[in-house]
C-alpha cells in the first residue's frame, strides 16, 4: 500500500532521511515482522464478578432491610486492570401505631476501587503492523533502526504499550441518606418532609514512570494526586391536603425545595523526579504545582399542585412553581412555570362499556406545561480571573479565564403532550400512543464563537427557537398465558423530528454555516461528493456556485443524522421452571462511515488501515469508493482531507441488535428445602450477541474505528433466597 | 376536640412557614467564588493589577510550540529555507513542502487562536486599568503601556502571517466575534499607534531587575522594526538610533553569550521559572548521537561565509549512521529545571541590522556600512566595502539570514516584505512553491464560525 502510494505521488520509496520518498517503515524496518495490534491491545477477554446479599425482617410497625454487594470488572486491555465496588445499604421503615406518623430511612455507603487503563488503547490499533514493541533486550522500544516512534507520523506515533505503564488510581466513597417522615396533623392533612444527603469523595493519583517515558525526549517521571469532595442536602417540606367525597378526590399540595451542592477538589502535580523509587510521594518531586478549587450552587423553589378526580373519570392536574437558581446574575435568578393537565377515562364510561365490551381500558389524556432548565456550571456570570499554573518572575499571574455573559436566563421549554391508552381483552393486549410537541426558544448553551473572541464558547441562551416534536407508540401483547407457558411481547418505537424554526440574524452568525431554518439542527450542511474521478483517482465535489473553488459557498443541505425511528422488541417466555427473555433494539438512521476516518488517515500514509480501503482506484478507468493512496501533500491529500467538509463520509448506519438474551432455571422447590433454601435460580445472560446491519466498518453506534465498540458478554449466575 | 385540631392546623403552618423562613434572607445568594476573581477586584489594587499583566507573559509561553513561544521559529523556518524536518511527519511536511491545509490545527491552535486568547486579555487589562479608580497613575501608565506592546507583539505576527486579519479591541464578544479581516494598512495604523504610545508610556528602565518585562526601548525596537517593514526608513533609523544610543544595550563579543538569560544585547525575553527555552528543547536532540528532529538546509549552511564564528557557535552537527545532521544550536539547553536561558525576542544586533538597511535606503552608505560591519565583525569577519545602494541592501539582507536565522521568522518575513520569496523559493522549493503560499490560510473552522471571514487565495 505504501509502495503504491508513493509510485502515484511519482515518488520512489527511499531510506534516507530527508528524502521526499523516505519510508522508513517499509525501507529500514523489518517487513516480516507483524503484530495484529488489534487483537494485542483489544483483544482479550474482560471478566466480571458481582455478588450480593441482602438480609430483611421487622415487625407489623417497623421494617428493616440490610444489603451488600461486590462488582468487580476487567477489560480487554493487555495487562492487570480492574474496577472493583463494594456496597452497603439499609432501609428502615417505621409507622406508629395510630398509622398518623411514619418515617423512612434508608442509606448507601459504596467504595469504588479503580485501576482502568487511562487510555482507550482501540486509537492505536492503525499504528504500522510492523512496528517493533520490544527492543533487543527486551525492554519497550522507542526506536527502530534509529527512527524515533515520536517523530513520525503527525506526532502521534508511539508504542502503546508504554502507556500501559502510566498507572492510574483512583478510590472514591460515595455515602447516600435520605430520610422521609410523615405525620397526619388532622385526617385530610398531611405534613411530609423528605430529607436528603450525599457525600461523593474521590482520591485519584496518576503515576508516567521512566518505563513510560521516550528515554529520547528528556522528560522526566512525573505523578499527579487529586482530591475532591463533593457533598449535597435536599430538604423539602410539603404540606398536603385531601378531600374525598364518594367517587371524587381533590388534592392540594404545597411545598418548597431547598438544595445546596458544594464541590471543593485540590491537585498537585510533582515532575523532573530523578527516578521511579518514590513517585508516590509528592514532597519527593522536584518541582510542584498545586492547585485547588471550590464550587456551590443553591437552589430553592416553591411550588404548588391542585388535582381533581371526578368519579374516577376525569382528571384534572394544575400546578405552578417559581425556581430560583444561584446560577444566574442576580436580576435573572427567579423564574415562573406552570403546567396543566387533563386525563379521561372514558373506559369507564357506561354507554363505552355496552357499545365495545372488548374494550377493557380506554384513556385520553393532554397537557401542556413548562420546565426549566439551569443545567450551566457556576459563576458563569461573573467576569473571572484564574491564578496562572506559576509565577512570572517571581510575581503570581492571572488571566482571564472565559468571556463571561451576565444576561444569560433560565432556559424555559413549552411542552405538549396527547396520548391515548387501550386495553382491550381484559387487557390481554395494551396499546398507547402519545404526540409530543416541544419548544424552546432559549437554551442554555455555550454557544460557539469564533476566536478571535479570544475563547471557543460562552454561556448564553441560545437565539433560535426549536422544535422537537414526534409520536411514541407501545404494543404489549399477552400472546399465551398458561399454567406451564407465558409469553409476552412488548414493542415500542419513537419517530422524533428536529426543526429549527427560527433564528434571528443567522446568516451572520457563528452558526450561519451549520444551521438552516426548517431544517433539523443535526443536519448534514457540507459540499456534494460526487466519488472518485475515474481518471484522475482522486475525490471530487459538486461546485455549486461554478466558482471554481471548493468553498462554504457551495455547501448544500443533505439530509440530517436523526434517527428515522428507533425502539426494541422484548419478548419474555416462560415454561415450567426455566424463563427465556430477550430484547432486539432497532434504529433507522445515517452515521459517520469507515471514511470520516480517512480523511485523518488518507490511506498510503504509515497508519495502518481497515481492509475497506483496499477498494481503491488504482489506474485510469477504474471506478472505486476509495481514492488513490498518496503518502505525502498532494492533490489526492487535498481531496481527501475536503472529505469531512463533505457528505461523502455519512452512510446507513442502520441497526437490528439483540441487546440482551436471559435464560433462567428454577431449581425444584422440593429439592430446595432439604437446604433450607427458599429460592433458588440459575440464570445465563448475554449482551450484544447479534447485530444485523448494512453498516461497513465498525460498529454502527460508535461509528469509528478508534473507540472500543460495546462489548459481546456473557455471564453466569446463581441466586438464593432462604 | 376542635380545639386540638386547630392547635395542630396552625402548628402545621407554623412549621410550614419556619421552613420556608431561609428564603427571606435570599437563600439563592451565595459568596463569590474563593479561588477565582472578579475583574472588578483585579483592578483594584496595583498589585493584582500587576498580575494580570504578568499574567498574559506567563500565558505566552506557558506551552512550547505555540505562538510567542518557538512555533513562529520553526514553522515559518520550514516554509522558509531554513529548516527542514528529517522523518516524515504531516504536520511539518505541509510547511515544509508549503501545503498548509485550510483546516490545519497548527494554523488554527497554534497561531491564530493563541494570538487572539493572548490580545484579548491585553484588551482586558486595558479596559480594566481604564475603568479602575484605585490604581496609582503611575503604575496604571506601565501596565497600560506593557499591554499595548504585548497586543501589537501578536498584531504584528498575525499580519504578517495571515495578511488582512481583524482588529479586535474590545472584549465585548457580541461585536469582536462578527468582526471581518481589517486591511493590512489599518492593521498595521493601529500597530504603530500603539507603540507610540507604549513608548511614551514605559520609562526607559526596566520595572523589573531584568528585562522580562518590556521598557519604552523595547517598544522603540518593535517600532524600529515595523517601520523598516512599512518601508518608513527615516522613522526607521530615528528608533533604531533610540535604541543604540540609550546606552542600556552592548553586543556580547563572545557568540556563546549571545543567548543566555544574563546577555548584554537582550532588549526583551520571556521568562519561564523551571523551564529553558521551548526552541533549546524542540532543536537540540537528546544525546550527541540522536538524529534531531530538524536540521537547516543546505541553502542556510552554504550562506555562512569562510571564517563566520556564528557557523561553530550557533550550529551543532550530530552524526549518526553515517550521515550527519546539523540543527540550530543558538539556545544550548535543551532540558533542565535550572533556567540559564530565556525565550529572548529582541535584541540589539537586530536593530544595528534595522538601521544598516534604513541607512542603505537612504543612501547613507557610510552609516550604513558601519552598522552592517559591528555585526560583521563580532562574528569574526573581515569588514565589508561596498559602494552600491543595492550591493549593500543585499550584503544586509545576507546578513540577517545568518546572523538571525531559526529566530522568530525574520528570514520568511524578510524574504516577504523584500520581494525576494518567489524567486528565491521558488528557485529552493521547486514546483511545490506558488507566490500564494506566502500567506498562511485562515483556519477554515474559523471561517466557518464567522461568515464575515474570507479566505486567503490559493486554499
Amino acid at each position: 500500500m505504501r509502495k503504491e502510494a508513493f509510485a502515484n505521488d511519482g515518488l520512489t520509496v527511499s531510506s534516507t532521511p530527508g528524502d521526499p520518498g523516505f519510508a522508513p517503515d517499509i525501507t529500514l524496518w523489518d517487513t516480516d515482522r507483524y503484530t495484529d495490534l488489534k487483537k494485542l491491545l483489544t483483544g482479550n477477554t474482560a471478566h466480571a464478578t458481582d455478588a450480593q446479599a441482602t438480609v430483611s425482617g421487622g415487625t407489623a410497625n417497623t421494617q428493616f432491610l440490610i444489603g451488600g454487594g461486590y462488582h468487580r470488572e476487567t477489560t480487554v486491555y493487555p495487562g492487570d486492570f480492574a474496577d472493583a465496588r463494594a456496597s452497603l445499604h439499609f432501609n428502615i421503615n417505621h409507622t406508629s401505631t395510630d398509622k398518623r406518623f411514619s418515617l423512612l430511612f434508608s442509606g448507601m455507603y459504596a467504595n469504588d476501587n479503580n485501576r482502568l487503563p487511562r487510555y482507550d488503547l482501540t486509537r492505536y490499533i492503525n499504528l504500522p503492523p510492523n512496528i517493533r514493541l520490544y527492543d533487543s533486550s527486551g525492554k519497550l522500544a522507542w526506536e527502530d533502526a534509529g527512527i524515533l516512534y515520536s517523530t513520525l507520523g503527525n506526532n502521534d506515533i508511539l508504542n502503546p504499550l508504554s502507556l500501559l505503564q502510566e498507572k492510574y488510581k483512583s478510590v472514591n466513597a460515595n455515602l447516600l441518606g435520605n430520610l422521609l417522615l410523615s405525620y397526619k396533623i388532622v385526617p385530610n392533612l398531611v405534613f411530609r418532609a423528605s430529607m436528603g444527603y450525599n457525600t461523593f469523595r474521590s482520591d485519584e493519583s496518576t503515576t508516567r514512570p521512566t518505563a513510560a517515558i521516550d528515554p529520547n525526549s528528556g522528560e522526566l517521571p512525573s505523578a499527579g494526586f487529586a482530591a475532591s469532595d463533593n457533598q449535597s442536602w435536599i430538604i423539602e417540606p410539603q404540606l398536603e391536603y385531601t378531600r374525598v367525597t364518594g367517587k371524587d378526590r381533590l388534592s392540594i399540595l404545597l411545598g418548597n425545595t431547598y438544595q445546596d451542592k458544594t464541590g471543593s477538589i485540590s491537585a498537585m502535580y510533582g515532575s523532573n523526579y530523578n527516578s521511579d523509587l518514590l513517585l508516590n510521594s509528592i514532597a519527593a518531586a522536584p518541582v510542584i504545582t498545586a492547585s485547588n478549587d471550590f464550587v456551590q450552587y443553591r437552589y430553592t423553589a416553591f411550588f404548588g399542585r391542585i388535582n381533581y378526580q371526578l368519579h374516577d373519570k376525569y382528571i384534572l392536574n394544575i400546578s405552578a412553581r417559581r425556581d430560583g437558581s444561584s446560577r444566574f446574575a442576580s436580576e435573572n435568578r427567579w423564574a415562573n412555570f406552570g403546567a396543566v393537565g387533563a386525563a379521561w377515562l372514558f373506559s369507564s364510561e357506561p354507554a363505552v362499556k355496552r357499545l365495545l365490551p372488548f374494550l377493557s381500558f380506554g384513556k385520553l389524556r393532554g397537557s401542556y406545561g413548562q420546565t426549566g432548565n439551569d443545567q450551566i456550571g457556576d459563576y458563569k456570570f461573573l467576569n473571572l480571573w484564574s491564578n496562572t499554573t506559576n509565577t512570572y518572575n517571581g510575581l503570581p499571574g492571572l488571566y482571564p479565564k472565559a468571556l463571561y455573559n451576565p444576561d444569560y436566563h433560565w432556559e424555559i421549554n413549552q411542552k405538549l403532550e396527547g396520548a391515548l391508552e387501550l386495553g382491550f381483552l381484559n387487557d390481554a393486549v395494551l396499546f398507547s400512543a402519545a404526540y409530543y410537541h416541544n419548544r424552546s426558544s432559549n437554551q442554555l448553551i455555550s454557544y460557539s464563537l469564533p476566536t478571535q473572541t479570544g475563547f471557543f464558547n460562552v454561556v448564553r441562551n441560545f437565539p433560535g427557537l426549536v422544535s422537537n416534536t414526534g409520536w411514541e407508540m407501545t404494543l404489549t401483547t399477552h400472546n399465551f398465558h398458561q399454567k406451564n407457558f407465558t409469553w409476552t411481547t412488548a414493542f415500542n418505537i419513537t419517530l422524533p423530528k428536529n426543526k429549527l424554526l427560527a433564528f434571528p440574524g443567522l446568516s451572520t452568525s457563528s452558526y450561519a454555516s451549520r444551521y438552516v431554518i426548517g431544517q433539523s439542527l443535526n443536519l448534514i450542511n457540507a459540499l456534494k461528493h460526487t466519488g472518485v474521478d475515474p481518471q484522475t483517482g482522486v475525490y471530487t465535489y459538486e461546485d455549486k456556485n461554478k466558482d471554481g473553488q471548493l468553498t462554504t459557498d457551495d455547501y448544500q443541505v443533505q439530509g440530517n443524522l436523526d434517527p428515522k425511528f428507533y425502539g426494541g422488541v422484548q419478548n419474555n417466555l416462560s415454561y415450567g421452571a426455566f424463563e427465556l427473555s430477550f430484547f432486539f433494539e432497532f434504529r433507522k438512521q445515517t452515521g459517520l462511515s469507515y471514511l470520516n476516518q480517512l480523511a485523518f488517515y488518507p490511506p498510503g500514509w504509515i497508519y495502518n488501515q481497515p481492509d475497506l480501503v483496499l477498494n481503491r482506484w488504482q489506474q485510469p478507468g477504474n471506478v472505486a469508493p476509495v481514492q488513490q493512496y498518496t503518502a505525502g501533500y498532494t492533490n489526492a491529500y487535498i481531496a481527501i482531507s475536503q472529505l469531512r467538509n463533505s457528505d461523502g463520509i455519512y452512510m446507513d448506519a442502520s441497526f437490528i441488535r439483540l441487546k440482551n438474551v436471559a435464560l433462567s432455571y428454577h431449581l425444584p422447590e422440593s429439592w430446595l428445602r432439604r437446604y433450607h433454601v427458599r429460592n433458588c435460580r440459575i440464570y445465563l445472560q448475554a449482551q450484544n450477541l447479534l447485530t444485523i446491519t448494512n453498516y461497513k466498518g465498525s460498529d454502527p453506534e460508535t461509528q469509528n474505528f478508534y473507540i472500543l465498540p460495546p462489548l459481546r458478554s456473557i455471564v453466569g449466575g446463581i441466586q438464593f433466597n432462604f | 376536640m376542635k380545639n386540638k385540631k386547630l392547635f395542630r392546623i396552625v402548628s402545621a403552618v407554623v412549621l410550614f412557614g419556619a421552613a420556608a423562613l431561609p428564603s427571606c434572607k435570599k437563600f439563592e445568594d451565595i459568596p463569590p467564588p474563593q479561588t477565582q476573581a472578579e475583574s472588578s477586584q483585579v483592578f483594584s489594587s496595583d498589585a493584582t493589577a500587576t498580575s494580570a499583566v504578568v499574567g498574559l507573559y506567563y500565558q505566552m509561553i506557558a506551552n512550547n510550540l505555540t505562538l510567542m513561544n518557538g512555533a513562529v521559529t520553526v514553522y515559518t523556518g520550514l516554509s522558509a529555507d531554513e529548516l527542514s524536518n528529517v522523518n516524515p511527519n504531516s504536520d511539518y511536511d505541509a510547511f515544509k513542502n508549503n501545503a498548509i491545509p485550510a483546516n490545519s490545527a497548527t494554523i488554527n491552535s497554534k497561531f491564530w487562536t493563541n494570538a487572539y486568547r493572548y490580545i484579548y486579555q491585553a484588551n482586558a487589562v486595558i479596559a480594566g486599568l481604564a475603568a479602575s479608580q484605585t490604581i496609582t497613575a503611575g503604575v496604571k501608565d506601565q501596565l497600560r503601556g506593557e499591554m499595548l506592546f504585548a497586543r501589537t507583539l501578536n498584531y504584528f505576527y498575525l499580519v504578517n502571517l495571515y495578511g488582512d486579519v481583524p482588529l479586535v479591541l474590545t472584549t465585548d464578544y457580541g461585536i469582536s466575534g462578527a468582526l471581518p479581516r481589517t486591511p493590512v494598512v489599518t492593521v498595521n495604523q493601529q500597530i504603530v499607534a500603539d507603540l507610540t504610545e507604549a513608548r511614551q508610556l514605559l520609562s526607559a528602565t526596566y520595572s523589573t531587575a531584568t528585562n522580562v518585562r518590556p521598557n519604552g526601548m523595547a517598544a522603540a525596537a518593535l517600532l524600529a522594526r515595523v517601520y523598516l517593514y512599512q518601508k518608513d526608513w527615516t522613522n526607521a533609523e530615528a528608533q533604531a538610533t533610540a535604541v543604540i544610543n540609550a546606552g542600556t544595550y552592548h553586543l556580547e563579543s563572545n557568540l556563546s553569550q549571545v543567548f543566555v538569560n544574563t546577555s548584554a544585547e537582550t532588549i526583551f525575553q520571556l521568562a519561564r521559572p523551571t523551564a529553558n527555552t521551548s526552541e533549546g528543547s524542540v532543536f537540540i536532540p537528546a544525546s550527541g548521537s540522536a538524529k534531531p528532529t530538524f536540521i537547516i538546509t543546505g541553502a542556510l549552511l552554504n550562506a555562512f561565509e569562510t571564517g563566520d564564528l556564528r557557523k561553530a557557535a550557533w550550529l551543532k552537527t550530530n552524526t549518526t549512521g553515517g550521515n550527519s545532521y546539523t540543527y540550530p544550536y543558538k539556545y544550548k539547553v535543551r532540558n533542565s529545571t535550572t533556567v540559564t536561558e530565556n525565550n529572548i525576542v529582541l535584541r540589539l544586533a537586530e536593530v544595528y541590522l534595522i538601521r544598516a538597511e534604513a541607512r542603505a535606503q537612504q543612501q547613507d552608505i557610510t552609516g550604513a556600512l558601519a552598522d552592517l560591519n559591528i555585526i560583521r565583525q563580532r562574528a569574526g569577519l573581515a569588514p565589508l566595502v561596498i559602494t552600491t545602494q543595492a550591493g549593500l541592501l543585499s550584503a544586509v539582507m545576507h546578513e540577517r539570514q545568518t546572523e538571525l536565522f531559526a529566530e522568530w521568522g525574520h528570514r520568511w518575513f524578510d524574504l516577504k516584505r523584500t520581494g525576494q520569496a518567489d524567486p528565491v523559493l521558488g528557485a529552493f522549493k521547486g514546483s511545490n512553491w506558488q507566490t500564494a503560499d506566502a500567506l498562511y490560510p485562515v483556519p477554515l473552522p474559523q471561517i466557518l464560525l464567522n461568515p464575515a471571514l474570507t479566505q486567503n487565495p490559493g486554499y
